[in-house]
């Protein structure tokens, strides 16, 4: 179980998760909620493709992953219907077109954060690729 | 999918029986590494028709000649794939068996 708790007094949103504290943040300084949700996607992105990598083989030394809003009016929220992600990936024992087609099939069919928003949102996927 | 298995062309000969056992064409990528953890010696693209299958002698492959290591088959389509291997200084010994699926763990959530 996930309890948020927002003190407006404090500036402060707390969470936890099964009754431990897991995270504070101060409104006001950090990540908003919607920057949460894009970290989260990126964080499972990440995560979901290093594991499609390493289970063919590859050697990773990084991936990194951007993402960016370029439908965004005036910062709103409701406004966001694209994500544009940008893959950076250091690895070995893969070629750069396999990078790409791993990349690309493991947010659509893996990534557990990936598949839920992509009822609401479409994605434009970009990998570079660097030899390991 | 992924099937995982292990080849050897030291001391060995190594053959494949690839087999694709859906009724769609299925393209594989096969890639064979030095030993476990070492580099793709050789990747090999290779389209199965419904339901074909073929042998693959691993020896027409001169740059893994005398290696030996982890073949990893990738696929779009079911298929399986069995491995035979003979001795080369006793062709009574015989290996066979069937490369085993490798399933995606879940995602990070």
């Amino acid at each position: 179980m996930i309890k948020v708790i927002f003190d407006p007094e404090n500036d402060l949103l707390m969470s936890e998760i099964n009754g431990k504290k897991s995270m504070n943040l101060k409104i006001s300084e950090g990540p908003s909620p919607l920057e949460l949700l894009l970290i989260s996607l990126g964080a499972c992105a990440a995560i979901t493709l290093y594991k499609s990598l390493v289970i063919r083989g590859g050697k990773v030394k990084s991936i990194e992953v951007t993402l960016m809003r370029p439908d965004t009016v005036d910062n709103r929220c409701d406004h966001v219907k694209e994500i544009m992600m940008e893959y950076s990936i250091v690895a070995g024992n893969i070629t750069p077109n396999e990078a790409e087609e791993i990349a690309m099939s493991s947010l659509r069919n893996e990534c557990t954060i990936a598949k839920i928003l992509a009822q609401k949102m479409n994605y434009h996927l970009k990998v570079r690729f660097k030899k390991a | 999918m992924l099937l995982k298995g292990w080849y050897s062309q030291n001391g060995w000969k190594t053959k494949l029986i690839l087999m694709n056992m859906s009724n769609q064409p299925s393209r594989l990528r096969l890639k064979l590494f030095e030993g476990e953890n070492g580099r793709v010696l050789v990747t090999i693209h290779m389209k199965l028709k419904p339901k074909e299958m073929r042998f693959y002698e691993l020896g027409r492959i001169k740059r893994i000649a005398g290696k030996a290591g982890v073949i990893l088959i990738e696929s779009e389509e079911l298929i399986a794939c069995a491995c035979h291997l003979i001795n080369l200084e006793d062709e009574m010994k015989v290996i066979d068996y069937k490369l085993a699926r490798v399933d995606m763990q879940s995602s990070c959530c």
